[in-house]
């Protein structure tokens, strides 16, 4: 992008931005608590201050829980302090998005328009408005991205640590995470093996140790200080292990903490194939609250030709950030394929930035080929848009009020048999 | 073209670098573990400083325990129940910590130990950190019903997994400890079809010593018969003897 270009994008970043905040914040203040809020305000005070494991998403790691009870002490442990930092991941992500797709395809386009089908989309504003750490995903994981990316290009060490940091931070929190960091391990010591070529030096052994210390020690450092109230309560690292394995074991055959849970999509080869949902059952002053995530279909149901047209330029091209995007793609979402236990629809964030950023590329690339680019581009996020307007009132739990969404919301409603659950 | 070769200040940085964030690693562990061990404590003496200790009822087991400062001890208990019911409020009264910033800690072991009875006083124990594992020790014959209870085999070591959620707890039938002072409780349920010897033995020849021995009575446990009271209470007598006779380390 040409220097007098970068202005005119970080303005419309800025307006994608903008709009993700106000979709997200719409209606939140003074929003009935959900169980799951009010589970992760219980779990930040008993973790921090006790050192104990739970009451919710014990078997997930426990940095969160130290950064809720931070933003409670700022903002109270109402609606707004319990969901803050959903709400401030969940907007930073769209930013984030821009600058990452931009840094993987060189097409300022692309960048914005992944960016704004992340703003608009239905799943990632239910989860920016709920205390439930899902939507910290995708800002952790970018995050980490962009900083590495960005020490790749430029060689700035700093740039390299904040990468560290973050996916050890994102770890911390969730294990999710730990795909994408994945990935830039496996990129650099592919970088180290691979001999050196006219295009491509060939990184010396300094640099390649500087790197795996950054994304191998201190994301470890990250998540091994995170657990300091944990060992506050006299264990040892032989104990960690074991609580390690422990979580491991969880994680493996995790099904819900509601039997309702298991009526809902909980199968993630789903995610790109069909419309999937997830919902959530809140009694608030004015009666019953649903927040419903839809997925749309719009994008997410061209995720996978998208991706299989990002392939096979990966293929051609052998370089640049095609490869890069399929690896991240792959590495975060087929191991919720191929897992047996449930894996319900809010776990899709892990991957959604990727699968958005393939959409867009793929989108803006393939109008450039048709007369009229513009034309196609305005349709298809036209159509986006058209279609992720009645999906909004559903994710921010505004379903039941909204004339033709409460017969769909009903659909939804738990079995007499778990209502009282 | 190769990108020019990096300069010895920026290898040697670099390094210097690698090498340090490995370190940070390095004294995050080493400092984490010094953290835990620092966070354990024996249990007090008493003022008459005896190690064996007789309690009516599991709900003064805890408050004896809390009273001596225990706290982050491997806990040993020999009886045929686990104890480990929570109290039907438990829920609420984590729910309760969000409210009480910075006292949650003594407001949750107020609260459990306040209701500890003998169906969930060793549950108490946990949420007051008197312990951060249990060892549970079951008469003979015990060991495999628990584990047809559970759908889970006994290791090779004679150890059966009972972990609840992240708290680790595993039963046996012999009474083994370890190099670490334990806290070890015997509930008089264990006479009502253990051997008396099987654990006095251990006790008195531990090489290191238990840091308290608590002989509960049950006294409010509907499942412990009077006999089993009285053969508790016998063999506090006996092992207080016994440890009495030897020198303390």
């Amino acid at each position: 992008m040409s220097a007098a270009g970068a202005p005119r994008f970080a303005a419309r970043v800025g307006a994608i931005t903008a709009l993700a905040l106000a979709l997200r914040l719409w209606g939140l203040p003074g929003q009935a608590l959900f169980a799951d809020d009010l589970g992760v305000g219980v779990s930040a005070s008993n973790f921090v201050e006790r050192g104990h494991l739970g009451p919710t998403m014990w078997h997930h790691p426990h940095l969160s829980d130290a950064l809720v009870y931070a933003a409670t002490a700022l903002a109270g442990t109402g609606k707004l302090g319990l969901v803050l930092l959903s709400l401030l991941f969940g907007v930073a992500a769209v930013p984030l998005l821009a600058v990452f797709t931009r840094a993987v395809t060189g097409e300022a386009a692309a960048a914005l328009l992944a960016a704004f089908l992340l703003a608009i989309d239905p799943v990632h504003v239910d989860y920016s408005r709920q205390a439930v750490k899902e939507g910290w995903i995708p800002f952790f994981v970018l995050a980490g991205l962009v900083l590495f990316l960005r020490h790749r290009r430029t060689g700035a060490l700093g740039s390299l640590l904040g990468a560290g940091l973050l996916f050890g931070a994102g770890a911390a929190c969730k294990w999710t995470v730990g795909f994408a960091l994945a990935v830039c391990v496996g990129w650099v010591v592919l970088d180290a093996l691979r001999p050196a070529a006219p295009e491509r030096a060939r990184p010396d052994a300094s640099t390649t140790a500087v790197r795996l210390a950054a994304l191998g020690a201190l994301p470890l450092t990250v998540y091994l200080l995170s657990f300091a109230p944990w060992f506050g309560r006299g264990y040892g690292l032989a104990e960690f292990a074991w609580l390690q394995a422990t979580l491991a074991r969880e994680q493996a055959v995790h099904a819900g903490f509601n039997p309702y849970g298991m009526l809902l999509d909980s199968n993630a080869w789903v995610w790109f194939l069909r419309p999937a949902f997830y919902a959530d059952f809140a009694i608030g002053a004015g009666g019953p609250v649903v927040l419903m995530a839809v997925s749309n279909p719009v994008t997410w149901l061209a995720t996978l030709p998208a991706m299989g047209w990002v392939a096979a330029r990966a293929w051609r091209e052998r370089a640049g950030g095609a490869p890069l995007l399929v690896a991240l793609f792959l590495a975060v979402y087929l191991p919720f394929v191929v897992v047996s236990r449930p894996v319900w629809l809010h776990t899709a964030l892990g991957v959604l930035p990727f699968a958005l950023a393939a959409v867009a590329w793929a989108a803006i690339s393939l109008a450039a080929r048709l007369p009229h680019p513009r034309r196609w581009l305005a349709a298809y996020v036209a159509t986006a848009t058209l279609v992720a307007v009645p999906l909004y009132p559903l994710a921010v739990g505004y379903g039941l009020e909204t004339p033709g969404l409460r017969e769909l919301v009903e659909r939804v409603r738990p079995p007499p048999e778990l209502e009282k659950r | 073209m190769p990108a020019p070769a990096q300069t010895l200040p920026s290898r040697t940085r670099n390094f210097c670098l690698a090498a340090g964030l490995v370190l940070s690693l390095v004294a995050a562990a080493v400092g984490l573990g010094a953290y835990g061990r620092h966070s354990r404590h024996g249990c007090a003496p008493a003022d008459g400083g005896g190690a064996v200790e007789v309690v009516r009822t599991g709900h003064d087991a805890v408050a004896l325990w809390r009273a001596r400062g225990c706290a982050g001890q491997p806990l040993v208990h020999a009886g045929r129940f686990l104890h480990f019911v929570p109290p039907e409020d438990a829920d609420a009264v984590l729910r309760d910590l969000v409210g009480r910033r910075g006292a949650g800690a003594r407001y949750v072991c107020d609260r459990m130990a306040a209701e500890a009875d003998w169906r969930g006083y060793l549950f108490a124990a946990v949420e007051c950190d008197v312990a951060r594992s249990i060892e549970y020790v079951l008469p003979q014959g015990e060991l495999r019903a628990r584990a047809e209870d559970v759908g889970e085999a006994v290791d090779g070591d004679g150890f059966l997994a009972l972990p609840t959620e992240s708290f680790p707890r595993r039963a046996t039938e012999a009474l083994r400890l370890g190099d670490e002072p334990a806290l070890v409780a015997v509930h008089a349920s264990w006479f009502e079809r253990g051997n008396p010897a099987a654990l006095l033995e251990p006790l008195a020849a531990a090489r290191v010593r238990p840091t308290l021995v608590t002989v509960v009575l049950a006294e409010d446990s509907p499942d412990v018969a009077p006999a089993a009271r009285e053969a508790a209470a016998a063999f506090a007598t006996t092992l207080a003897s016994r440890l009495a006779r030897r020198p303390a380390p």
